[in-house]
């Protein structure tokens, strides 16, 4: 009821204070506006969406690095090879599912009469990359254990593809030609985001089905695969490195030469994010966390001195009335509830054209803001899904963010208001 | 009129703490953006060392054993290689529009992501550097000069069988013109390999972000993988078009098919360069950096303007009695303006010694470039402009405003 009170009066002073008002509603939108692009960007950096839906509980080991035993100031860096995935990955019996994948490379992709022949990012896995991602399977089904086994020439492509070569997504059964070598489809899926890094492409076929790959050098250690695990839960990934690291062991004391470094992989997606010298260096995912942390700290703490600079002088106005209400036995709790209400509703207002703006930000400037690094060469696009976006998390940290704004910027201005003595609010001169 | 401003701001020191908090805190993180953005545009703009316009990647792939055109007991072995390379070469070459063609080692290839590198010795210098393979043509395609010598003659000089050329290296203490006819050791590979130095060109960068290099070019001996071959071409201006690649690609498609090996790619140059630049992300860090500067600008902006539209509200009886006293509007005007300029001074004063702090600690960027009293004065220089600007744009409007009342109007408040 008092607060309903104290909103009224709050609606009635934003008005009265136009330019002052906006000043500070701006503030408080840029503030927020600029926070929440961070969360945003990333959220769907860092968070799961189909198809790399459980990216909270996946492992990623992108960089292998061979170096001689007897001189590590000798190495040769690359991904891992086929032979090291089977050897120190497959056997983990901590894991729910692992799979290995090379990147999406930019190929020539056609009918098998020629007529239609374009760029398409084709990505070389095995039958385990299947059971690591939610692919939408529109027709036909992925290539199985056996196929790879076997080095069938069985292709999966995505449903632009099949509509950019055939003219339709029922194309399951058809044959068509990727650099000069006839696959036969055996499934079509849903178009995935280039945003999905680990697993987007136009078409994915058995990595045994292409001679030409580079695999299995430096004493069988590198190759072009990245290793994708699936753990049961986050907390299993300790147990997990601790296999890795013993099977990795046991790998290099069969080799004579050379020996894999992984420095601290398998990481984490967020380690992943962090990791930036290869396979030289631990991710140094600490650090990463603190900066952005500190960045953030200091965007908040700018605008919230300005807004406090402006709550201080409003307070000046407005001294004679808290020292008339301080008189009549209002306590000075009350009053800082009474402050902090009032400047709440301009930061809410405040915060939701900041939240508002900072979707307008990340969808308008999503080839600055989201991007991954990857130039696409086929017909992968940069699409953020509705759950990408609007999830929970997001609307809860844009809450809590206004709410510290709030604080930031009311709090100190209230307290030294509540607590002036009566006397000299009820005599300050104007 | 100084001293009055300086005197205005010390009495109302109270109102002014937290708009000098603010211009304090941002005055320190606006000069390490602009410290930054300086250092990377002047990066930015020095030579690269080579020159791409015009220039094509042409990548040749491996045909895979499944594939219906692959032709078994193809010839393997050094001189096939080179045959092969020859025979790419000159179908290139003789496409209408070429000027000249050149085959290399992919990390070679400029924006290529490939690198190798080796310990060598010249003399009794030590150093590490890039290295690899070029064919005669490559210098005039990238229009890489000499510093002894000229383009054409450093592709002359390459002929010669264990050649080496090298980029300019400051850590090699012995001048360029002493180089030339040194031996160049390589060292850990297979024994000491010799080569004979033939020439020195301008030091080469990696991207427009990046410092120089060392880079050392050598003749092929033929072992190398063909999958690790590039091939260049450089096309005569007025032939140039947005659709020279496809063209390229279309007709040479079928000739191109030399041993096992067709044609996969023609990319322009420039293509790869903004691909590489995307994968570095230094250009959105850039845009990142400037968007921060923005900000910070603007929330200066809105607190000068709000404290000072503040102070139109409660000092209207001061400005009355100072147009009663015979004070200008001019003069008022400029009075509150220069209490802004006085304020931003203030507080940017004391963030000297802090921000002289983080230079001395080299905490800024450095790698790029070192630190310099030039550096720091006119980073320094520029935040204190751009903050001067916005607080005059903030406290203009409210400055005009104030200077408006008549004084009768102005003393009635009071």
């Amino acid at each position: 009821m008092i607060n309903k009170v104290y909103f009224k009066q709050a609606w009635r002073l934003l008005k009265e204070n136009r330019l002052l008002s906006m000043v500070s509603i701006l503030g408080t939108a840029l503030a927020i506006s600029l926070v929440m692009v961070i969360v945003i960007v990333w959220q769907v950096r860092t968070a799961g969406f189909k198809p790399e839906t459980h990216r909270e509980r996946m492992l990623f080991v992108q960089d292998g690095r061979a170096s001689r035993k007897t001189d590590h100031e000798f190495n040769n860096c690359y991904r891992l090879s086929s032979s090291v995935v089977k050897q120190v990955f497959y056997p983990l019996q901590t894991a729910e599912a692992v799979g290995m994948a090379t990147d999406a490379w930019s190929s020539l992709a056609s009918t098998m009469d020629q007529t239609k022949e374009l760029r398409a990012d084709v990505r070389y896995t095995d039958a385990g990359f299947w059971e690591l991602f939610d692919f939408e399977v529109l027709q036909g089904k992925p290539y199985p254990r056996e196929a790879v086994h076997s080095g069938l020439q069985e292709a999966v492509v995505s449903a632009s593809l099949a509509r950019q070569l055939f003219g339709t997504t029922e194309v399951v059964g058809q044959t068509m030609q990727l650099n000069y070598v006839p696959y036969r489809i055996c499934a079509v899926v849903g178009d995935v985001s280039v945003m999905a890094e680990a697993s987007h492409a136009d078409v994915w076929v058995p990595y045994t089905s292409n001679s030409t790959l580079y695999d299995n050098n430096t004493e069988g250690l590198l190759g072009t695969f990245a290793c994708y695990i699936l753990a049961p839960s986050a907390s299993d990934f300790p147990a997990i490195r601790a296999e890795v690291a013993r099977n990795v062991e046991k790998l290099n004391a069969s080799k004579r030469d050379w020996e894999l470094l992984l420095s601290g992989q398998p990481d984490s997606r967020l380690d992943l994010l962090a990791r930036d010298n290869g396979a030289f260096g631990e991710a140094e995912t600490g650090l990463l966390v603190l900066r952005y942390g500190l960045i953030v700290l200091l965007l908040m703490l700018v605008p919230a001195i300005n807004m406090s600079g402006l709550t201080q002088s409003r307070m000046r106005q407005r001294m004679e009335e808290l020292g008339v209400r301080r008189a009549f036995g209002a306590t000075r709790w009350q009053l800082i509830r009474q402050i902090l209400l009032e400047n709440l509703l301009q930061t809410l207002i405040g915060g939701a054209i900041g939240f508002g703006l900072s979707y307008v930000a990340v969808l308008g400037l999503s080839g600055w803001l989201l991007d991954t690094g990857e130039t696409v060469e086929g017909l992968g696009q940069v699409f953020v899904g509705a759950d990408m976006l609007f999830n929970p998390l997001i609307f809860l940290l844009a809450f809590v963010a206004c709410l510290v704004l709030n604080l930031l910027s009311a709090g100190i201005p209230a307290w030294r208001a509540a607590n002036n003595p009566i006397v000299e609010s009820l005599s300050i001169h104007r | 009129m100084l001293q009055h401003i300086f005197t205005l701001i010390w009495n109302q020191r109270r109102q002014n703490a937290w708009i000098a908090a603010e211009l304090f805190l941002v005055a320190i993180l606006l000069w390490y953006l602009v410290d930054w953005l300086y250092v990377m545009g002047n990066v930015y703009y020095r030579p690269m060392g080579f020159d791409i316009d015009h220039v094509y990647e042409v990548h040749m792939a491996e045909l895979s054993q499944n594939s219906p055109a692959y032709q078994e007991g193809a010839p393997e072995g050094a001189e096939a290689r080179a045959d092969y390379c020859e025979q790419v070469l000159e179908r290139l070459r003789s496409y209408p529009g070429v000027e000249v063609a050149a085959a290399m080692t992919s990390n070679l290839c400029p924006y290529n992501s490939s690198g190798m590198s080796m310990a060598f010795r010249a003399d009794t210098c030590l150093f590490v550097s890039s290295y690899g393979a070029v064919t005669p043509g490559y210098f005039s395609l990238f229009r890489i000069v000499s510093n002894a010598c000229s383009a054409a003659s450093l592709d002359e000089a390459l002929r010669e069988p264990n050649a080496a050329i090298l980029t300019t290296n400051p850590e090699v203490s012995i001048p360029d013109r002493e180089l030339l006819g040194q031996t160049l050791y390589q060292l850990g590979a297979k024994d000491s390999v010799q080569h004979r130095i033939v020439g020195v060109t301008p030091q080469i960068r990696r991207t427009a972000y990046d410092i120089p290099f060392p880079q050392i070019y050598m003749p092929f001996d033929w072992a190398v993988h063909l999958n690790e071959l590039v091939f260049c071409v450089r096309v005569r201006p007025e032939v140039d078009s947005p659709e020279f690649a496809g063209r390229l690609f279309r007709e040479l498609k079928e000739s191109l098919r030399v041993g096992n090996r067709y044609l996969s790619r023609v990319v322009p140059l420039a293509e790869s360069r903004d691909q590489m630049l995307k994968a570095n992300g230094t250009g959105n860090q850039v845009r990142t950096q400037l968007a921060l500067a923005g900000f910070l600008l603007v929330n200066i902006f809105l607190g000068i303007i709000g404290t000072f539209w503040f102070r139109t509200a409660y000092r209207r009886g001061e400005m009355g009695l100072r147009m009663a006293m015979g004070s200008s509007r001019r003069s008022l005007y400029r009075l509150q303006i220069g209490e802004a300029l006085g304020l931003v001074l203030i507080a940017f004063l004391p963030t000297l010694p802090i921000t002289f702090n983080i230079t001395i600690a080299e905490l800024i960027e450095v790698h790029a470039m070192p630190i310099s009293r030039f550096r720091f004065f006119l980073c320094e220089g520029i935040t204190l402009l751009l903050l001067w600007g916005m607080a005059f744009a903030g406290a203009w409007y409210p400055a005009r405003q104030s200077t408006r009342l008549t004084p009768a109007e102005a003393l009635r408040y009071e």
